[in-house]
């Protein structure tokens, strides 16, 4: 058969163009600085109820969805976990009359949440307000994606946060999102078991030790007296032990990066005696180095585990479940600074292409509907409040637990450190503590290896 | 030299012989106990996570936040599972997902089959190169290009739609080599004839190539259904529209921060409902796609 040149040629000449086209997309999602002119300010600050009318605004977030739980539900109180409490929060704000409509747009899996909002920024089809970790906050603030949130100017009162959320919000001096909640990691006890092994005050109450000495100490107390496992902490699959690691070099004075935020600091002093501990725990037994989150979890309410390591997240959860006498209080302060790993749950408002003021205000509405109903989300999640009120308020305080933990919530909670990326410091440390308390690795190579790595990787 | 034993019958083995064939027999039956067994192991080995996930996918999500270990279900219930069709958009989920999938399975075969075709069976220039190139996707993983395909696909404003969830993926590389390699192991002979006899490209491809594909056709198509329906990470990008989810983002999407301590058993049903229509397609025809990946591979 008589071959065809033509049609090849023009095959592949396609193929080549529609693989160019393919790759020429992607242009910078916003050509703005970050900055909000005084005009833009005074425009959103100008927009009225009228033009709001009938604005739907597409909210970004990881909550989840639970529809079985939340139709047609708008009362906060019924709230008993993070999914159902947003999904009444925003029925809420649906039903609340200010004519704008928040379209929830499609929830990813927790693990998957940010890379479905780096390709929508990618595609410039990012939603309107993105929820995402105080942490990430510096990966995209400085790109000019974000606006910033500065309400006075906008004309939306918003009620004043504690200083952690507002740190929490900020990045290089600007406020670029309105903060939800504090997460902090606590220490969870059953006070049964330390009854037990008569390591109780007097009164009953939990004596907290105030050095890692103590701290093994009670440990072999609580394990040679009653048999049980005296602490608990997820090490597989989870950032649970990284979490202990870094609360433990922030309590002796120490830090991940240099005070410029421009390099890592993983192999120092600090970060190896962190790491020992870690590995004391393991070695004499008083931790299950294999429990992945799920296990921690069932082990301590079955009973098993004396003190575990979890967040204000699992408190409502703990207290509703629990068959023993439940507490949950501050991390020990075991080095001399009181410090605890915690992150923020925060809103951003994205900047669109239009700048339109009517968006910006729309979303900044809904955040302060948010904002507003503080007291019911931390009532539904166990979360710390955001909102200076509501942490002072006696009905915080008289939740379950609450004002045991309120140390952390007003100054012992210590967010990431703000860089941009903050991932690849993440992503080098849990390296490390997993080769040494998993791995077998020598803690001393294992910090080594773990600062090449972030060297290496934060500064892409 | 064996010495014949005249009291032996004819036609009858020597018991020498009769000792030898009985304890072949005895190595043969102890070899085949050996083999079954350690296939058995190994195949509950393998069956092992997925008989833990229905066990969990069975049990309530509050006797498995205190235990989640056992393989039999503890405190069984149906809940699970009727919750998860309760969820109004299941169904729509499910829905998108058969249509997503038959239509990316059949342009995938159709696609794939026509280039496996020209590639092993008609001469053009730059075959050779175009060949490579084309495998030469095989080395690139799909997460490499995916934000380039999600801009080209958001600047024709195709987002949240069926076109922009199927035509990404019927581009198949390992489609087109499952089908060339099939192709090219048929011999010439079966063309030539029919071409002597009148029949033209088309005639042949249809008619003569088509039939004898059958089998690899079936395994790629049932590779394609598999991959199409588990797709996770397109489907999730891609689309923004709840009501657009196929089953597997759609599910994942209901999963909460902590679930995994909190709603073990929930995630669990979620996760057989979403499998299940694989599992179904794989066990009707898992003899089909052995048979055509055998032929593919060269063997007759």
């Amino acid at each position: 058969m008589k071959q065809r040149p033509f049609v090849s040629t023009a095959i592949l000449g396609v193929a080549a163009t529609l693989t160019l086209a393919g790759c020429a997309g992607g242009s910078s999602p916003s050509s703005t600085d970050g900055t909000v002119s005084a005009d833009l300010a005074a425009q959103i600050a100008a927009v009225t109820p009228e033009q709001l009318e009938g604005t739907t605004l597409k909210v970004a977030d990881y909550h989840g969805q639970c529809p079985e739980a939340t139709d047609g539900v708008t009362d906060l109180s019924k709230g008993t976990n993070q999914c159902d409490t947003f999904g009444i929060l925003v029925n809420a704000f649906n039903a609340s009359g200010t004519g704008i409509t928040v379209e929830r747009v499609a929830s990813a899996d927790w693990n998957d949440y940010m890379v479905a909002i780096d390709t929508a920024f990618a595609g410039r089809q990012q939603a309107d307000v993105i929820e995402m970790g105080g942490s990430h906050l510096a990966q995209y603030a400085p790109r000019g994606l974000l606006l910033p949130v500065d309400t006075e100017a906008y004309g939306v009162e918003i009620p004043e946060f504690t200083d952690a959320a507002t740190a929490a919000a900020t990045v290089g001096g600007t406020q670029y999102a309105i903060p939800m909640d504090i997460a902090a990691e606590l220490i969870n006890v059953n006070l049964d078991i330390l009854a037990d092994a008569d390591v109780l005050d007097a009164d009953g109450s939990f004596v907290p030790p105030t050095s890692a000495e103590e701290f093994l100490e009670l440990c072999k107390t609580i394990k040679e007296k009653t048999g049980k496992q005296p602490f608990g902490l997820a090490f597989v699959d989870d950032m649970a032990s990284t979490w202990l690691f870094m609360t433990s070099v922030w309590q002796q004075g120490g830090d991940l990066i240099t005070a410029d935020g421009s390099a890592p600091t993983v192999d120092t002093a600090e970060a190896q005696e962190a790491l020992q501990f870690l590995n004391d725990l393991i070695d004499l037994g008083y931790v299950n180095n294999t429990a992945d989150y799920a296990t921690s979890n069932q082990d301590f309410l079955n009973g098993e585990v004396a003190m575990v390591f979890n967040g204000g997240w699992e408190v409502n959860n703990y207290a509703s479940q629990a068959t023993f006498d439940y507490y949950a209080t501050d991390f020990p302060n075991l080095w001399g600074s009181p410090s605890v790993l915690a992150d923020s749950d925060v809103w951003t408002v994205a900047r669109n292409a239009e700048d339109d003021p009517v968006k910006y205000r729309a979303a900044l509405e809904f955040l302060k509907f948010v904002t507003e109903n503080n007291g019911g989300w931390v009532q539904g999640t166990g979360l710390i409040p955001a909102v200076k009120e509501v942490l002072a308020s006696d009905e915080y305080r008289s939740l379950p637990q609450r004002a045991n933990y309120l140390a952390t919530a007003e100054s012992n909670a210590h967010m990431p450190p703000p860089v941009t990326n903050y991932s690849a410091l993440e992503a080098a440390l849990r390296a490390g503590v997993t080769n040494s308390t998993l791995n077998g690795v020598d803690s001393a190579d294992a910090l080594k290896e773990a600062q090449a790595q972030a060297e290496t990787d934060f500064g892409r | 030299m064996t010495q014949m034993d005249s009291s032996i019958a004819p036609g009858v083995r020597p018991r020498s012989d009769r000792n030898v064939a009985v304890r072949r027999r005895r190595r043969n039956v102890a070899g085949a106990v050996v083999y079954h067994v350690l296939m058995a192991t190994i195949a509950f080995v393998w069956l092992v996570p997925l008989l833990w996930m229905v066990s969990m996918s069975l049990s309530t999500d509050e006797s498995l936040r205190l235990n989640a270990s056992s393989l039999i279900p503890t405190d069984f219930t149906l809940d699970n599972f009727r919750n998860a069709f309760a969820i109004s958009l299941v169904g729509r989920w499910f829905l998108n997902s058969v249509i997503v999938t038959a239509s990316t399975t059949l342009l995938t075969v159709a696609l794939c089959t026509l280039a496996g075709y020209a590639f092993a069976k008609l001469p053009f220039r730059g075959r050779a190169v175009l060949y490579a190139v084309v495998l030469g996707g095989l080395m690139v993983p799909f997460e490499a290009v995916f934000i380039p395909l999600f801009t080209m696909v958001a600047d024709v404003g195709q987002h949240n739609t069926y076109p922009a969830l199927i035509l990404p993926r019927i581009a198949s590389a390992l489609g087109v080599f499952v089908m060339t390699q099939f192709f090219s192991k048929v011999p010439k002979e079966y063309s030539e004839a029919a071409m002597v006899d009148g029949a033209g490209r088309w005639t042949v491809f249809f008619q003569i190539m088509l039939p004898l594909a059958r089998p690899a056709i079936l395994s790629l198509a049932i590779l394609a259904f598999v991959w199409s329906w588990n797709d996770y990470l397109w489907p999730l990008v891609s689309v923004s529209d709840r009501e657009m989810f196929t089953i597997t983002p759609g599910l994942a999407s209901l999963k909460l921060q902590w679930s995994n301590a909190q709603d073990l058993g929930s995630i669990m049903a979620r996760g057989v409902v979403g499998a299940a229509p694989v599992l179904i397609v794989f066990l009707i025809f898992q003899r089909h796609l052995i048979r055509g990946i055998t032929l593919t591979s060269g063997e007759k």
